[in-house]
């Protein structure tokens, strides 16, 4: 039934956005779209999500996450200039516990002006020492694994068999170019 | 630390500065040992510490080895490695401390909330209620004309950075989406898809639920909605008072009434829109239910939103007239 099966896709404002004539999009490649918030925290506030679905950051390919983190920092200096922002802050809020409103992966770039009504000051606590050394430890053992980050696994190159040939004709036609002739030399 | 005056600073070239920064960074000297610190990762160009006045416990700073003290200054591949790493480490607090989420965030300068001369990561585990307050921000929508504003001005700029420029201009009177709703409506664990392998498998339980603060919506019983549209012009959606309150196995929903007065006649309630979109939709679309009372506009056939200048959403395209 077409109806169900509209029904059954959950529906993800991000994922919709992206691919809607509306939106405010700044960059946008294979993996990742940036885009300017709808609901922001701050005028200007834009948002970069990978443009596949997932929900927490912990999902999204090492090699995403590192391109969406280069983007939100060449916005956030873009943002400077632009906007003559004083600072930026970049959030990203991982699951609801933390704040996250839509279900999609996201880095905010916020920028920050002098005297906005904005703050994200916390008030610190005061653990044990007991305590913060039983974190340190269990935090310590697990990663000590970090690293060997996951690639982009490349596309495989298809091999034009006719190709060689034609460089090889070229050869043979008395091509000066050099460079031809270097690949077919055998040493 | 030496005490240096405000004549003398005035006096020095940027590169004299940094060096004095550096020389006075407190957490220069914990990189190089002189300060001890709780240290849970490092490898050759960055560092990950515990905060010793942690907003909650767990509370990790990661730091670039070499100094710098603000987000644009760091290299290209620096910057990707520290978000690598922030995600592997923001997936060892949720493992290790059963957190239910993680705040990742960075201040760049003093207005933003920047304390320290260093740059830094913040990871902070959180817990549903628990008492940090600093990132539940109200929001607000923005009107288009002035998200359109400062498009204009960013846009520039940023092209120029990353190389980038859209090949169509967006669309500015269509509002691009629906006003989102305070959560999305689903049942804990059911749109994640399952975590990937990045060496460390998240333990059942752990993975931030993401729900609706006042529940999920009961899930529909899709084809008693679709035979009652089918065979009865009459057409229901389901009111916003009956969420349940569980999270799993919702009762299903047959026949909700439309909340909200004045109707027109039930007979001309076959397809909807927004006053605010150009798309008509099924009553039962997802994409329509979002759409405020006051905006719904209501079609007995298609070919009047169409000639109204709706264009078809999926879920009415090759259906009914």
């Amino acid at each position: 039934m077409e109806q169900s099966a509209s029904q059954e896709k959950p529906a993800c404002d991000y994922c919709e956005l992206i691919s809607s004539p509306g939106a405010f999009i700044l960059y946008e490649d294979k993996h990742v779209v940036a885009f300017l918030s709808e609901e922001p925290i701050s005028e200007g506030s834009i948002v970069v999500v990978p443009k596949e679905h997932y929900v927490i950051i912990e999902q999204v390919p090492d090699y995403v996450v590192a391109k969406m983190f280069h983007v939100a920092n060449k916005l956030s200096v873009a943002v400077f200039d632009s906007l003559n922002a004083l600072g930026t802050n970049i959030l990203i809020q991982n699951g609801v516990a933390a704040g996250q409103r839509v279900n999609h992966c996201s880095i905010e770039v916020i920028p920050r002006f002098e005297g906005d009504a904005l703050s994200f000051a916390w008030v610190p606590k005061q653990l044990s020492e007991e305590e913060m050394s039983t974190i340190e430890i269990e935090l310590k053992e697990l990663c000590s694994n970090i690293g060997g980050f996951e690639t982009e696994k490349e596309e495989p190159v298809v091999l034009d068999s006719s190709a060689p040939k034609a460089a090889e004709d070229g050869a043979k036609k008395g091509d000066s170019d050099f460079r031809k002739k270097q690949f077919l030399r055998i040493p | 630390m030496v005490e240096i005056s405000k004549e003398d600073l005035s006096q020095m070239t940027p590169d004299q500065i940094a060096a004095l920064q550096k020389q006075n960074c407190i957490f220069c000297h914990i990189i190089n040992g002189k300060v001890s610190s709780k240290k849970i990762f490092e490898d050759d160009r960055c560092i990950a510490i515990l905060d010793i006045n942690p907003a909650n416990p767990g509370h990790v700073l990661l730091l670039p080895k070499e100094h710098y003290s603000i987000l644009p200054l760091i290299p290209d591949d620096l910057v990707q490695h520290l978000g690598q790493v922030a995600k592997h480490i923001s997936q060892a607090c949720l493992r290790v401390l059963r957190a239910q989420g993680t705040d990742i965030f960075v201040a760049n300068g003093a207005v933003a909330g920047q304390k320290a001369p260093h740059f830094m990561i913040h990871i902070i585990p959180r817990r549903d209620n628990d008492d940090v307050s600093a990132f539940r921000i109200p929001r607000k929508r923005a009107l288009r004309e002035s998200l359109l504003r400062i498009y204009e001005k960013v846009l520039p700029v940023s092209s120029e950075l990353l190389g980038f420029k859209p090949e169509k201009k967006p669309v500015v009177d269509a509002p691009s989406s629906q006003p989102a709703p305070a959560g999305i409506p689903q049942k804990p664990g059911d749109s994640v898809p399952a975590a990937k392998k990045q060496g460390a498998d998240l333990p059942a339980g752990s993975v931030p639920s993401l729900r609706a603060p006042s529940g999920p919506l009961p899930k529909l019983n899709i084809d008693a909605l679709a035979n009652a549209i089918l065979n009865k012009p009459e057409l229901t959606m389901p009111s916003s008072g009956s969420r349940a309150a569980s999270a799993t196995s919702p009762p299903a929903h047959a026949s909700p009434s439309l909340p909200s007065s004045p109707q027109p006649p039930s007979s001309s309630r076959r397809f909807v829109a927004s006053t605010h979109s150009n798309r008509v939709h099924a009553p039962n679309c997802p994409l329509a239910r979002k759409i405020k009372q006051e905006n719904r506009v209501w079609f007995s056939t298609k070919q009047e939103a169409l000639d109204m200048g709706y264009e078809e959403c999926d879920c009415v395209k090759g259906g009914l007239d």
